[in-house]
């Protein structure tokens, strides 16, 4: 029977992490089969207990040190033996020497890739929107070429039309206090010899957004100029997401990016950390029918205003009614008591004043389809209770429903009721844009004070729970892959506070995310322009499917949390 | 077209629960076409609006403005402007 981490967990201080995730995993389960061996450093407290310790391996004499250092090379069973017992200070593993590359570059084969090719991202711009940056990060330093710095007050300079552009000699001025921009933009071009970026050899333009989705789509705007200007192939990073568009890619955000990205410029998404979440229902409701859906909202969320977000086809005959917590129901009215058409009906509840924004068949732009229903508190009480929303349809043909709710943490559909896809939001959305999932590829690590930090709940080489799963509510395939995305260690921001256990080092960091899978990602599409110049958005897809597979299937398998799986770039 | 068919659902629900104050909404506008949005952008100057793309404008608008805005034949959507999170 597989030994279980618990079971050794006196020896486990004298472990490696390295050797506690080759022998544990993720989930504390055995990690590599019994028969398999791996080579060792065991430390022990004495010469005499370093001659047990060899006898014991069955190891040469010559590898032992005279520190009481064995270099052995044991199965699984010994070295859980050997953590316990009294002779060992300490085992590690001996160390596979990678020059240049970390572990979530090595999985993808990223090294051999750029071994064999060359290829570094030269001439490549690799554009960040996000937190801003620390250029002076050791990692990043030289790397960034320009930085609008939208959250800039004062008059607008540079050309732009708020915030201000930065030269180098100004980058000064501008810093990540929240580390996320640093961060991604190291996973994507750091120099660095064990944790360097992808495409260490690609120049970066740093936009620092509050992450508006207009000054997004400006900075996008901004940036197709910049890569036309400068007459050098671009890939823009958009490590965000959104939750009220229409999560079928034709919210504006979505249509911007699609217009703008062609040959030579592409945009990676991230899809986003909904995963598992029980934030989102959809409901199929047959002519004539209805559904009660119930809405659990918890006073621990401590929100006074929550938003029930809806979307179905603009032609769907949808009536709706409300019932709160105390059992009083509101059918929502379509007019008002004079007889006219109303937009937005009102009704003041026991519990909460509720508005409902009716749907509306004749509009026009996607981005006014959709109905909403917002809670707001009668007092400074958070809302609390079930709530039930009943949607009945009363046209002629079956219709679907999506609803998504806002805050999530406040207001979640019952378990029976959730389902878990259809979580891909602006912009990810977009249908042109590459849309990267988080694969899990570390759970452990050693943090600054050297004690060993552990996410539960993740298994090594599956798709992190928090990455957002397609496909699209259009049913167009999203994710399209997924990328090393938690937990990765890379560029720390000086100017950012970083959560207990999440600081390695003074220069580095760990984060996890959808947002660290799709620098990654970036980066291997910014090896690809180098390569091709020209390379259009859908060139780069097919490519990248064509490499990509998902553990225990064919090639070309698409899941809606994998995407078509994790690429291979060797095979590129 | 009534304007308020031109309204997301974001923009309606802000719009309700602001009441008759004076309160700026941050809102995109979107056109059918490039002259559209440069007449109408240029046209409105009281409203400030500022253009993002061809076919789209950005600002923040009073509710009266906003209606203004919305009851241009050739403004096709208004929608409240949404702020992004990290996605980490």
């Amino acid at each position: 029977m597989a030994e279980r981490l618990g079971d050794v967990v006196d020896g486990l201080a004298r472990a490696s992490v390295e050797l506690l995730l080759e022998l544990f995993g993720a989930t504390g389960a055995a990690a590599i089969s019994e028969s398999a061996s791996l080579p060792a450093y065991v430390h022990c407290k004495s010469a005499a207990a370093a001659a047990r310790v060899r006898d014991r391996s069955g190891a040469r004499p010559a590898d032992a040190s005279p520190s009481g250092r064995v270099r052995v090379t044991a199965g699984s069973a010994l070295l859980r033996a050997l953590l316990t017992s009294p002779d060992v200070r300490a085992i590690s593993l001996v160390e596979r020497l990678s020059p240049s590359m970390n572990f979530a570059a090595a999985i993808c084969t990223v090294p051999e890739f750029k071994q064999a090719t060359g290829l570094t991202g030269k001439g490549v711009l690799i554009a960040i929107v996000d937190s801003g940056v620390d250029a002076s990060s050791p990692m990043l330093e030289g790397q960034v070429a320009l930085i609008w710095d939208q959250t800039a007050s004062g008059p607008p300079s540079g050309g732009v039309p708020f915030g201000k552009i930065l030269a180098p000699a100004e980058f000064g001025e501008s810093s990540d206090s929240v580390g996320h921009g640093t961060h991604v933009a190291g996973i994507a071009a750091g120099r660095d010899q064990v944790f360097g970026g992808i495409a260490e050899g690609a120049e970066l333009i740093i936009v620092k957004s509050n992450l508006d989705d207009a000054d997004v789509e400006q900075a996008l705007y901004w940036l197709r100029s910049v890569a036309t200007i400068m007459q050098r192939p671009m890939v823009v990073n958009l490590s965000m997401e959104g939750r009220t568009d229409p999560h079928d890619g034709s919210g504006s955000l979505c249509e911007t990016i699609d217009s703008l990205s062609g040959p030579g410029f592409i945009v990676c998404c991230a899809s986003g950390n909904t995963g598992g979440e029980p934030d989102h229902t959809d409901v199929e409701l047959a002519s004539g029918s209805s559904m009660a859906i119930p809405c659990e909202l918890t006073a621990a969320a401590n929100a006074t205003r929550v938003i029930l977000k809806a979307w179905a086809d603009p032609s769907a005959e949808l009536n709706l009614a409300l019932t709160a917590p105390d059992g009083q129901r509101w059918d929502v009215p379509q007019r008002s008591a004079s007889g006219e058409r109303q937009f937005v009906a009102r009704q003041v509840l026991a519990d909460a004043l509720v508005d409902v924004v009716l749907p509306k068949a004749e509009a026009a732009f996607n981005d006014a389809i959709g109905f909403a229903v917002a809670l707001q508190a009668r007092g400074d009480a958070p809302i609390d209770g079930t709530w039930m929303l009943h949607v009945s349809n009363s046209g002629s043909r079956p219709e679907c429903v999506h609803l998504w709710s806002s805050p999530a943490e406040a207001l979640r559909f019952r378990a029976d009721t959730a389902t878990d896809r259809v979580k891909i939001g602006a912009p990810g959305a977009a249908v042109r844009a590459i849309t990267v999932g988080a694969l899990v590829t570390r759970v452990a690590w050693l943090d600054d004070r050297q004690q060993l930090r552990v996410i539960e709940g993740q298994h090594r080489f599956q798709t992190a729970l928090f990455s957002s799963p397609g496909p699209l509510r259009s049913g167009h395939e999203k994710p399209d892959l997924v990328a090393p995305g938690a937990h990765i260690c890379s560029a720390r921001s000086s100017a950012a506070q970083v959560p207990l256990g999440y600081a390695v080092s003074q220069h580095y960091r760990m984060f996890g995310g959808s947002s660290m899978a799709t620098p990654f990602v970036a980066g291997i599409v910014a090896l690809m322009l180098e390569a091709n110049k020209s390379l259009t958005p859908e060139e780069a897809k097919q490519r990248l499917y064509g490499i990509c597979t998902i553990p225990g299937h064919a090639r070309g398998a698409y899941d809606i949390r994998w995407g078509y799986g994790l690429p291979d770039l060797i095979l590129l | 077209m009534n304007a308020s068919l031109k309204l997301d659902s974001n923009l309606l629900l802000a719009l309700e629960s602001a009441g008759q104050g004076r309160h700026l909404f941050d809102v995109v506008v979107g056109f059918g076409n490039n002259q559209d949005a440069a007449a109408v952008t240029s046209s409105l100057r009281k409203t400030r609006l500022a253009r993002l793309g061809p076919r789209t404008a950005k600002g923040s608008v009073t509710r009266d403005q906003l209606f203004k805005i919305a009851a241009q034949p050739e403004v096709k959507y208004l929608r409240l402007v949404e702020r992004l999170v990290a996605a980490r």
